[in-house]
């Protein structure tokens, strides 16, 4: 069972099979999403876990019309939502000010190489109100309009936060020495 | 990898995108268990669930229920019966006696 419309025709019917040939597909990829919303691996596990029932259990709800892979990323991202709602919701305004340095990062690196891993420490180590407003717009792609619908909270407000993620991230990209456009 | 003049949407679009990370052994396993329950719960024409269990269980309490009701009932009549025929019995027996 290779082809994905057959995976999904499976999944459809609750074949074991198909199920986990869908999993052993696609977790690598969600667990990567999952990763830069959580603290941790076990939480992302979590969300992992939570997010899979859910595409299991609604895969009828798929239309077939549009991205199959797509529509999976989503519902991570909303279970990730819903984690972040259920876990982290007090952090959510705060102010740059207020932040603090977190993890020093030192700069070892002259010539401003990075690699994912870096980047994900870096998102990792951003305040959690942050962390979610800058993976939903700068990786994820969503408007602000439609973050602040999924958030429950005000558009200026999803803009504001948005602009200090960004200025905080400006500030650890340069301590790693990797220079970017303003 | 050197991305010097990118803005940092672009950084963080181009290196998350399509990175994997390789989730625990245990997880699909959890995610089966959990899934088995679930499943179970939710109503389907084409599995055994919850809802088929509940039938089951009741149309069998109702069998039970009724074979009692009417077993109950039958004892009933031949108990009736017997006191009955018991009655005629004695009722000649006492006629005989008179006579």
């Amino acid at each position: 069972m290779s082809d994905i419309n057959d995976i999904i025709e499976g999944c459809r019917k609750k074949n074991k099979r198909a199920q986990q040939t869908l999993f052993e597909n696609y977790a690598p990829v969600l667990l990567g999403i999952c990763m830069r919303y959580v603290k941790d691996k076990s939480e992302a596990e979590d969300i992992l876990q939570e997010g899979f029932l859910k595409i299991f259990l609604n895969i009828n709800d798929f239309a077939g019309t549009g991205s199959f892979e797509n529509w999976m990323k989503k519902i991570i991202v909303n279970t990730a939502i819903t984690f972040y709602h259920r876990n982290y919701k007090h952090h959510q305004n705060v102010d740059i000010d207020d932040v603090g340095e977190g993890e020093i990062i030192t700069s070892d690196n002259p010539e401003g190489e990075y690699n994912t891993n870096e980047l994900l420490n870096l998102i990792n180590s951003m305040p959690q109100g942050y962390k979610i407003i800058f993976n939903l717009y700068a990786i994820e792609g969503y408007k602000h309009r439609e973050i602040a619908e999924m958030l429950k909270i005000d558009e200026n407000t999803s803009k504001s936060q948005y602009a200090r993620a960004r200025k905080w991230m400006q500030k650890k990209l340069e301590q790693l020495n990797i220079k970017i456009e303003v | 990898m050197s991305m010097i003049g990118n803005n940092i949407e672009d950084i963080f679009k181009d290196n998350f995108n399509g990175f994997k990370i390789n989730p625990s052994p245990n997880i699909w396993k959890g995610i089966r268990g959990k899934l088995w329950w679930k499943e179970f719960l939710q109503f389907s024409t084409g599995s055994i669930n919850a809802y088929y269990v509940g039938a089951v269980i009741v149309g069998t309490l109702v069998t039970y229920s009724a074979v009692k009701y009417t077993g109950n009932k039958e004892i009933e009549t031949v108990e009736d019966k017997l006191t009955f025929e018991e009655q005629i019995t004695e009722n000649t027996n006492k006629t005989k006696n008179t006579y």
